[in-house]
């Protein structure tokens, strides 16, 4: 996935709570409305998804593993684009589509 | 599997698990206080009214108090979804379960009608009510199945807890309900003894072996226990449990044994932690588990091999360690987990639409000082071993009434600081959002 919207991965599965929402954060505030942060952790951070669309952001959750999930997340102004890119890596199966 | 857009609870405002956790300690401090004015005569039996009053204080007033704050804040961040309405919920829950202990620790002391009919109502009340409201949370489809299996056998085996409790309330009414005529089982001590069965196995330890699965690997970055354990471990406890009220005797060793088993996995999946840092948390889980692996020792080693003054008290030795240093210790333990890290996760979240407050945030270490956990824990193992020491020489009971006090008090300041500290941490982070 390339193009017009920026990924910033960051990889958060070694870290214990609360450093992967630490890290997310000291990511989120940098982040800019052409850029999308893509997040490997080991678990789905639920409580955090109300609160990132309160914040105007949107997210989009890939579920690989038990233990091995990708988070996207981007303003929601992205949502098109975003969703535009991940078909189109989907098509092209640069993204695994995960379990289940 | 994508998710995208699904609806998800937000954690629950932090007041509200933290009532439960503050209520607590206090319950073990009235406990103490009970037993330093009870004397010797309170460690004769367990049918003792002040020791009946005393097991309720520990196991209603601390343990389940603990565990349903804790429920409330894990549900949300295990399965994704929260209890609807939380805030008028907890409000009638806390305060109805907070006046339903203390009568019914006051009950058991100075029997009376009113007093029975006051307990029966406020625990129907707050319990029946927070029943309902997490197992309407627990029948919808969640993530992380193995362990939401667990917390549903656990509520089931809350429910009847409550049931046998209420039906033994109800035999001191001039409207009393003979239990003897539903079942044979249901005669003279055996439903007491189904009734503790369910409550500190069912309840208590099935509630946290499931929650170890997820915060074990979650919180010290250790791998995931086996899927044979996990799937097989909670759906067999409970099962046991069932069978527990027809065959007591035979079940009793099973269950000691399927601790035994829980007890060695858990310390194999905290030696293959990634970052072996020393962490008092780790501490309690340990505690926990070598605790288990004694209780299983202590429980099949041949009677002929014991003095005949353990053998006598041998029961309520068993229970007292499986309660102080099992339930407790991963209770208190986890307190020492989730109290700042709830507080910390909270305030984070508040920085989500204001990303300058990031700089209010105080460190974790600040919330608990490493040392002052460490301190709890040393005070817990002392209490611990006075614990059982009462238990065989009555007369040093007034050592450990000073040792609980002392103890969680010493729970009960830590948790105030973090308390104090997310509230004074709150009111920057809101201060500079509406400048």
């Amino acid at each position: 996935m390339q193009s017009s919207l920026k990924f910033i991965t960051v990889d958060v599965s070694s870290l214990a709570p609360p450093e992967p929402m630490t890290v997310i954060l000291k990511h989120l505030a940098k982040l800019t409305h052409q850029e999308c942060l893509l997040v490997k952790h080991r678990r789905q951070p639920f409580p955090l998804y109300e609160k990132l669309k309160d914040a105007g952001f949107s997210y989009h959750c890939v579920v690989h593993a038990q233990n091995d999930i990708d988070l996207y997340i981007f303003y929601q102004s992205a949502q098109n684009l975003f969703d535009e890119l991940f078909n189109e890596a989907l098509e092209r199966k640069d993204i695994n589509k995960g379990g289940n | 599997m994508n998710i995208n857009g699904l609806s998800f609870n937000a954690l629950p405002p932090i007041d509200l698990p933290f009532r439960f956790f503050l209520s607590a300690p206090v319950f073990v401090i009235i406990c103490a206080v009970l037993m330093l004015f009870s004397g010797e005569t309170l460690w004769l039996s367990r049918w003792q009214p002040s020791m009946l009053a005393l097991t309720h204080g520990f196991t209603l007033g601390f343990i389940t108090m603990v565990m349903m704050g804790a429920l409330l804040q894990l549900l949300p961040v295990i399965g994704g979804v929260g209890i609807a309405k939380p805030r008028p919920i907890v409000l009638v829950c806390h305060s109805a379960f907070v006046i339903g202990t203390f009568c019914l620790m006051a009950s058991f002391i100075w029997p009376s009608t009113l007093l029975t009919v006051i307990t029966l109502l406020m625990l129907v009340l707050g319990l029946g009510i927070y029943i309902v409201a997490i197992a309407l949370v627990l029948l919808k489809r969640l993530s992380q199945g193995d362990s939401i299996i667990g917390f549903r056998f656990s509520i089931i085996a809350l429910f009847l807890v409550v049931l046998l409790g209420v039906l033994m309330l109800n035999l001191s009414l001039p409207t009393a309900i003979d239990l003897s005529a539903l079942s044979s089982s249901f005669t003279g001590k055996s439903i007491t003894n189904i009734h503790a069965a369910l409550g500190l196995v069912g309840w208590g330890s099935l509630m946290i072996i499931s929650v170890s699965f997820q915060v074990i690997p979650m919180f010290h970055v250790a791998p995931t226990f086996s899927k044979n354990i996990t799937r097989y471990l909670p759906r067999g406890l409970f099962v046991l449990l069932m069978v527990f009220a027809f065959q007591p005797k035979v079940i009793a060793p099973v269950i000691v044994l399927v601790h035994g088993v829980f007890a060695l996995s858990l310390l194999f999946i905290i030696s293959k932690r990634k970052r072996k840092i020393p962490d008092n948390t780790i501490r309690y889980w340990q505690l926990a588990a070598l605790s288990l692996i004694t209780l299983n020792i202590f429980y099949f080693t041949p009677e002929a091999y014991l003095p005949e003054a353990v053998v006598d008290k041998k029961v309520i030795l068993i229970a007292a360690f499986f309660i102080y240093f099992y339930l407790v210790a991963v209770i208190q333990g986890m307190l020492l987990k989730i109290l700042p890290f709830l507080s910390y996760t909270h305030l984070q979240q508040r920085c989500l639409t204001n990303f300058s407050a990031m700089q209010f945030l105080p460190h974790m270490h600040e919330f608990l000082d490493k040392r002052h956990g460490q301190w709890l824990f040393f005070l817990h193992l002392i209490t611990g071993v006075i614990l059982l020491s009462t238990i065989m020489f009555p007369s040093i009971y007034w050592l450990l009434s000073l040792l609980l006090i002392i103890e969680f008090s010493w729970l009960l300041k830590i948790m105030t600081k973090v308390t104090r500290l997310y509230f004074s941490t709150l009111n920057k982070i809101n201060s500079s959002v509406n400048e």
